[in-house]
């Protein structure tokens, strides 16, 4: 377990969880593991600054992180817009080669970009749905192409798990001959689900995935995710900044906070008991209505409520 | 873990496909393959007819467009001779038909070469960036930093006179606008979230820049390519007129201009027809591009 490695950078914290335990039963071993894990951005600088010697400013976007991923678990990703959830969660989907650390599928670690074989593993689900699809394919084309390449299904039947795929995910079979623009962003989200489902993967990264959808379509997404990862036997690690969210799916949290994380625990634990200040202080920002008691619990109920 | 609260669905319904009354029309996205728009259908008009007189010059005239009749030289319009003749006696209305076909030919070559050369490097430039992107920028630097006509005539001079020469020279000045264009398009197409989709689906990178990118960045260079023909056939043009275009005695919308400017205070069609059709080409393919852009949905 990469539990018990030691810090390896700057004010990273290392994750004391050796056998886990979860509100929904015990989980299975690692499937996904990063480990003193660090994304640095050079920026450019100015013209002048580089004629001075000036180095360019560095952003630290991911500082050191250690996370793992069970079997059937679903962990949350919680921080404000910024901290390096996003970064973290692409270095994790093998999109980004990091600055330090390593990234394991599976036990095994990425020596840079995943293979063919490693990228069916671990799928990503993206934030923005009207850019997430390619606006030139049809929805179709943009499965097929996956399936073929991947040689998933013989030629013949790429068609059949096309439409299997889009089944899967709500859709009626139709939608395979149809453009991106003529959906909805629920319904492309739907689409970005069954692209990531269409490598039958063990593990999925959720980036904010219902962050730039309507309020009324999220709780609809949340759950046919939580449907998938049930029917499909998925881990998930889920990236949000809603408190509400996590709460209502998650196993585990673990709150991330310029670059680092800063509390990582079961997630009625971390609700409940936070250790952290930063903690304290996300949980307080969670909005209340008509002055219900408990500040997460009350942001979940408003959202069923406002269903 | 909180049980969900809602169910599933419901899931919203599909916008109703809207069937095109005429089969043909339809395609993919059950919008027609078409989408014809006013714009289009004008600009298209005007460049079939304008190909169809180059196609079919020999049945729309009886007269040879370079057979000279000195007895017959510098003629009004009439007598047979719908536009006249020029200062050899060649029937100037043939002549304006036969060039549509040099024009037409030269300009859309002239910006062929450049589109695809300069389309490639642009791509893999904004792709790939580090110092390939560097050193091919600043080598676009410096040919912009040059009068392009004065590069292009000196281009001509030193590779001799003749239609490959043009070529070469358009060529070499111009696919610096289209690796510009294409590469700043990319510089934002691959920042899209379904650039990173495809790498995340594990897709090659040659698949991605021809699939996903390539569509995707090639409208705007397509929207400049349109108008780059009129630059082309205008260089064709000075080129002629400074005696190094397409050597006589082809007839090109430029020689005819340049050799009609003599006389162009008694018979002013001379030039200002063979230029009308400069402008009308211009106009056709402008619209084109127009029509392009509104059926792609983008302003």
């Amino acid at each position: 377990m990469s539990g018990t490695s030691p810090s390896t950078g700057s004010g990273s914290v290392s994750i004391g969880s050796g056998s886990v335990s979860t509100a929904s039963g015990s989980v299975g071993e690692e499937v996904l593991a990063v480990e003193g894990l660090v994304q640095h951005f050079r920026g450019r600088g100015s013209a002048w600054g580089r004629l001075r010697g000036r180095p360019p400013k560095v952003v630290k976007a991911v500082d050191g992180v250690d996370l793992v991923l069970h079997r059937g678990e679903t962990l949350g990703l919680v921080g404000e817009s910024g901290c390096g959830k996003s970064t973290l969660s692409r270095c994790a989907a093998g999109l980004y080669t990091p600055t330090a650390g390593v990234v394991r599928y599976a036990r095994q670690p990425l020596h840079g970009a995943p293979d063919r074989a490693q990228r069916r593993l671990v799928q990503m689900v993206f934030q923005d749905p009207y850019s997430s699809l390619n606006p030139r394919m049809t929805v179709g084309q943009t499965l097929s192409e996956i399936l073929t390449y991947h040689r998933l299904v013989p030629r013949a039947q790429v068609r059949a798990r096309v439409g299997e795929l889009i089944d899967l995910v709500g859709l009626p079979t139709r939608a395979a001959d149809q453009l991106p623009r003529s959906f909805s962003g629920g319904q492309r989200q739907r689409i970005g689900i069954a692209r990531a489902l269409a490598l039958e993967p063990q593990v999925l990264i959720a980036d904010e995935p219902v962050s730039a959808l309507d309020v009324s379509v999220q709780a609809t997404i949340i759950n046919l995710l939580l449907d998938l990862k049930e029917t499909l036997g998925l881990s998930m690690l889920f990236v949000s900044h809603n408190m509400a969210v996590v709460r209502q799916i998650s196993d585990r949290i673990a709150v991330m906070h310029d670059g680092v994380v800063v509390e990582e625990g079961d997630t009625s634990e971390v609700f409940e008991h936070p250790h952290d200040d930063y903690t304290r202080l996300l949980l307080a920002s969670v909005p209340r209505i008509g002055g219900a008691p408990a500040p997460a619990t009350a942001g979940a109920a408003t959202e069923r409520g406002l269903r | 873990m909180t049980a969900p609260a809602v169910p599933v669905g419901p899931v919203e319904p599909l916008q109703p496909l809207q069937p095109s009354r005429l089969p043909w029309l339809r395609g993919r996205g059950g919008e027609g393959v078409l989408r014809l728009n006013p714009t289009l259908v004008i600009g298209l008009s005007l460049l079939v007819v304008i190909v169809l007189a180059g196609v079919l010059a020999p049945v729309l005239s009886p007269w040879d467009p370079v057979a000279q009749d000195l007895t017959a030289s510098l003629q009004p319009p009439g007598n047979g001779h719908l536009l006249g003749t020029d200062q050899l006696g060649r029937d100037v209305f043939t002549r304006l038909l036969y060039a549509a076909r040099v024009d037409l030919r030269v300009g859309a070559l002239a910006v062929l070469f450049p589109f695809i050369i300069g389309t490639t490097l642009g791509l893999l430039a904004g792709w790939f960036g580090g110092w390939f992107d560097l050193v091919l920028m600043r080598v676009v630097d410096m040919v912009v930093a040059f009068p392009s006509f004065v590069l292009i005539i000196a281009l001509v001079f030193a590779l001799g006179q003749g239609t490959a020469s043009i070529y070469i020279a358009i060529t070499l000045v111009g696919w610096v606008a289209y690796a510009r264009i294409v590469r700043g398009e990319v510089l934002v197409a691959k920042e899209q979230e379904y650039a990173l989709a495809a790498r995340a689906s594990g897709l090659p990178t040659w698949r991605i820049l021809l699939r996903h990118l390539l569509p995707n960045v090639l409208l705007q260079a397509f929207v400049f390519a349109m108008s780059d023909v009129v630059l082309s056939i205008l260089a064709i043009v000075t080129l002629g007129y400074l005696g190094l275009g397409v050597p006589p005695p082809t007839p090109d919308w430029g020689s005819m201009i340049s050799e009609g400017q003599n006389f162009v205070f008694t018979k002013w069609y001379l030039t200002a027809v063979p230029g009308l059709a400069v402008v009308v080409t211009g106009l056709a393919l402008a619209l084109v591009a127009d029509g392009v852009v509104q059926r792609s949905g983008r302003r």
